[in-house]
C-alpha cells in the first residue's frame, strides 16, 4: 500500500506542474495573440505597398509589361495601353510579337535564361505596332525574373516617335548648316564651269555671226548666180574664208561645244550631289552604293579641301550594296572630309593630303578617312563624339558634326567609329557598317 | 533542457521502479523546479544530472548504464508521441540524417529558447559517422538515441564510439559500420 504522504507529494508537484503549464500556455496565448497582431499588421502594410507598387505600375510614365516564355503578355500598364492603343482586355493573352516587332524574340529570350540579362540589350531600337496607327518606333528593355518557380519577363518599353522626329529634325537642321557653311565653295565650284560655258557661247555666238558671212555669200552665189560666175567663186570663197578664219573656227567651235558640254555635266553633278545631299531622306534603309555616296561627298566639298589638300581615292571597284540610309551616311563622309581639311589648315601645311578609301572586310563596308593635319590631343580624345564639344573657332564648327556621325553610325545604322590619331601628324578615322547577313551571302 | 526530457525520465522510473523511488529521488534532490515538471516548461540540465545520479545510488546501476537505457526509452517515447519525424523514413541513418534539419528545426520553432545538441552526420559507403557537440555532457544520452534507432529501423552491424576531448563542452563520434550484405 503505498503511503499516502507521496500522493499527496505526487498531487502537488501535479498541481504546480499544471499550474506551470497553464502559465506557459497563457504566455503562448498572449505572445500568439501578439504575433497575430503582428502579422495582421505587417499584411496590412503589405498590402498597402502591394497597392502602392501596382499604383506605381500602374501609372508608370514608362509602358511596363510582363510576359511569358511563350511571349504571352500577362500584365500592361496604363502607359503600355496608351503606347500600344490597346485596353488591358485585348493586350493580356495577346503574343509580344502583335505588339512588338522583336525579329529574335525566342533567340533573346533564351540568351536572358542563360544569364545573360543584357543580351536583349538595354534601350533596344525596336518598331512597335500602334492599333490604329500602325509601326512606330520604341525603346525597349527586358530583364528576367523567376517568380515561385516560373520564368517571367519585364519589358520596359518608351515610345521615341517625338524623339526620333526631333532627331530628325536636328540632323536635317545640321545637314542645312552643313549646306549653308559649304555654299559658297559650292558657289565658285559651279562658277567655274559655268564661266568657261558662258565664254565658250560668247565665241560661239562671235563665231556664228563670222560662219553668217560664209553662209550669206554661199546663199547668194549658189542659189541665185548664174553659171559665168561660178567660176570666180573659189577664189572669193577662200578670201571670205581667210577674213573669217574658216580654219580656226572650225578647230575651235568643236572644242568650245565639248568644253561647255563638261562643264555643264560638271554643274549637274555639283547639283545633283547637292540635291542628293540636302534632301530629308526617308527613314527606311535603302541598298546604296557607298562609293557613290563617297564621290558625292567629295564633289560637294570639293572647294573645302581642294586648296589645301592633294586627295586620294581608293574605291574597291566590288563592293556589294548595302542597306543604309544615304543621306546620313553622305553627311558622315562630308563631315569627316570637312574635318580632314580642318585639321590640315590647322596644321599650317601649304598642301597637306587627304585619303579616302573603301573597302570591305568580311561582313563589313569600311570607309575611311585620313589626313595628315594637325591630330586630336591626347586629352581631348575621350570627348571628340560629345554633343557641342569643339576645338573649331565660333563660326567654324557647332560641335555637333562628330557627334552626328556617331550617331549616324552607331545607333542608326548599328556600325562602328574608330580613329587613331598622333598629334602634329594626324589622324584616321574609320567608319565600319556592317552587312545584312543577306548582302554579306550575295557578295560571296 | 526541454522538460519533455524530465517528464519522460520521471514516468520511466515510475514504469520501471514504482511510484515511491520516484517521490525518494525528487525528496532527496534539490532540485530548484522541486520536481515539477511538464513537457513544454525549461529546466537546468543540472536537475537531470542529480535525479539521475540519486537513481544510480538506489538501484546500483552505472549512471552511463542509466543514462543509455533512457536513451533507449526515450526513442520509442519521441516517435510516439511525434510520429510525423518518421515520415518517408525507412532507415536509421536516414533519420539520424534528418535530425540535424528537420527535427531540430521543428524544436525550433515550438521553442526558440531550446538549447539543442549538433549532431554531424557523414554517410559512408558501408555506413556512417555521427559527430556529437552540446555543451552539456550527455553523450550517454545520445548513444542510447541512436542505438535505440539502429533497433527500431533493423540496422544490423557494430556502432562505436570514440569521445572526442574539445575543451569546450562534450563531444563524441560515433560510428556505424554495416554487417557484410546488409
Amino acid at each position: 500500500m503505498l503511503d499516502p504522504a507521496i500522493l499527496e507529494r505526487a498531487l502537488k508537484r501535479e498541481k504546480k506542474a499544471r499550474k506551470e503549464a497553464e502559465a506557459f500556455l497563457e504566455a503562448k496565448s498572449r505572445e500568439l495573440f501578439e504575433a497575430n497582431q503582428d502579422l495582421l499588421q505587417l499584411a496590412a502594410k503589405l498590402q498597402q505597398q502591394i497597392d502602392q507598387t501596382q499604383t506605381i505600375l500602374r501609372t508608370a510614365a514608362e509602358g511596363i509589361l510582363t510576359f511569358s516564355e511563350q511571349g504571352v503578355i500577362e500584365s500592361f500598364n496604363k502607359a503600355a495601353e496608351e503606347i500600344f492603343g490597346l485596353g488591358l482586355d485585348e493586350a493580356i493573352g495577346a503574343k509580344l510579337t502583335e505588339l512588338i516587332l522583336v525579329p529574335d524574340l525566342f533567340t533573346d529570350l533564351s540568351r536572358l535564361t542563360d544569364g545573360q540579362p543584357m543580351s536583349f540589350g538595354l534601350n533596344r531600337k525596336l518598331n512597335g505596332n500602334h492599333k490604329i496607327r500602325g509601326s512606330f518606333p520604341i525603346e525597349m528593355s527586358v530583364s528576367a525574373v523567376e517568380l515561385e518557380g516560373q520564368k517571367i519577363f519585364v519589358g520596359i518599353v518608351r515610345d521615341v516617335s517625338l524623339r526620333r522626329a526631333l532627331e530628325q529634325r536636328l540632323a536635317l537642321a545640321q545637314k542645312m548648316e552643313s549646306v549653308g557653311q559649304l555654299a559658297a565653295g559650292v558657289a565658285h565650284e559651279l562658277n567655274t564651269p559655268i564661266q568657261y560655258v558662258g565664254d565658250n557661247a560668247d565665241f560661239l555666238d562671235n563665231a556664228f555671226q563670222q560662219l553668217e558671212k560664209l553662209f550669206s555669200f554661199l546663199d547668194d552665189r549658189f542659189l541665185s548666180s548664174d553659171e559665168s560666175e561660178v567660176s570666180g567663186l573659189q577664189e572669193t570663197y577662200s578670201e571670205l574664208s581667210a577674213e573669217i578664219q574658216l580654219g580656226y573656227l572650225r578647230t575651235q567651235i568643236p572644242e568650245a561645244i565639248e568644253q561647255s558640254i563638261v562643264g555643264t555635266q560638271r554643274v549637274a553633278s555639283i547639283v545633283g550631289a547637292m540635291k542628293e545631299f540636302s534632301h530629308p531622306g526617308k527613314d527606311q534603309k535603302v541598298p546604296c552604293s557607298l562609293n557613290r555616296i563617297i564621290e558625292n561627298a567629295l564633289n560637294i566639298s570639293r572647294n573645302e579641301w581642294k586648296y589645301s589638300a592633294e586627295l586620294n581615292v581608293e574605291l574597291a571597284g566590288d563592293l556589294p550594296e548595302i542597306m543604309c540610309l544615304p543621306g546620313e551616311i553622305n553627311q558622315v563622309i562630308l563631315n569627316l572630309i570637312v574635318n580632314a581639311a580642318h585639321a590640315i589648315s590647322d596644321r599650317g601645311l601649304e598642301c597637306g593630303k587627304i585619303s579616302v578609301s573603301s573597302l570591305r572586310d568580311t561582313d563589313h563596308l569600311v570607309i575611311a578617312v585620313e589626313d595628315n593635319g594637325s591630330g586630336i590631343a591626347e586629352s581631348e580624345r575621350h570627348k571628340i563624339f560629345d554633343p557641342f564639344f569643339t576645338t573649331k573657332e565660333v563660326g567654324r564648327g557647332t560641335g555637333q558634326g562628330l557627334a552626328i556621325v556617331y550617331s549616324i553610325v552607331v545607333d542608326r545604322h548599328q556600325g562602328q567609329i574608330n580613329f587613331d590619331s598622333t598629334l602634329n601628324e594626324g589622324t584616321r578615322f574609320e567608319v565600319r557598317l556592317p552587312l545584312s547577313p543577306k548582302e554579306a551571302e550575295a557578295c560571296n | 533542457m526541454k522538460g519533455v526530457v524530465f517528464t519522460e525520465f520521471l514516468e520511466m522510473v515510475e514504469a520501471k521502479f514504482g511510484l515511491e523511488l520516484v517521490d525518494q529521488l525528487i525528496e532527496s534532490s534539490q532540485l530548484p523546479s522541486g520536481g515539477a515538471y511538464t513537457s513544454v516548461g525549461t529546466y537546468s540540465y543540472q536537475e537531470l544530472i542529480e535525479l539521475v545520479g540519486h537513481l544510480s545510488n538506489k538501484s546500483s546501476v552505472p549512471v552511463p548504464e542509466l543514462v543509455k537505457a533512457f536513451g533507449h526509452y526515450l526513442f520509442q517515447r519521441f516517435i510516439t508521441l511525434y510520429p510525423f519525424v518518421l515520415k518517408g523514413v525507412q532507415t536509421a541513418s536516414q533519420f539520424l540524417a534528418s535530425v540535424e534539419g528537420l527535427i531540430h528545426v521543428e524544436v525550433k520553432k515550438l521553442y526558440p529558447d531550446a538549447e539543442l545538441p549538433e549532431l554531424d552526420f557523414q554517410a559512408g559507403e558501408k555506413g556512417w559517422d555521427l559527430v556529437y557537440r552540446s555543451a552539456r555532457p550527455f553523450a550517454d544520452l545520445c548513444e542510447g538515441l541512436v542505438s535505440e534507432c539502429l533497433e527500431h529501423f533493423g540496422d544490423r552491424g557494430t556502432l562505436s564510439r570514440q569521445d572526442i576531448e574539445t575543451g569546450v563542452g562534450y563531444s563524441a563520434r560515433f560510428s556505424f559500420q554495416a554487417n557484410s550484405g546488409e
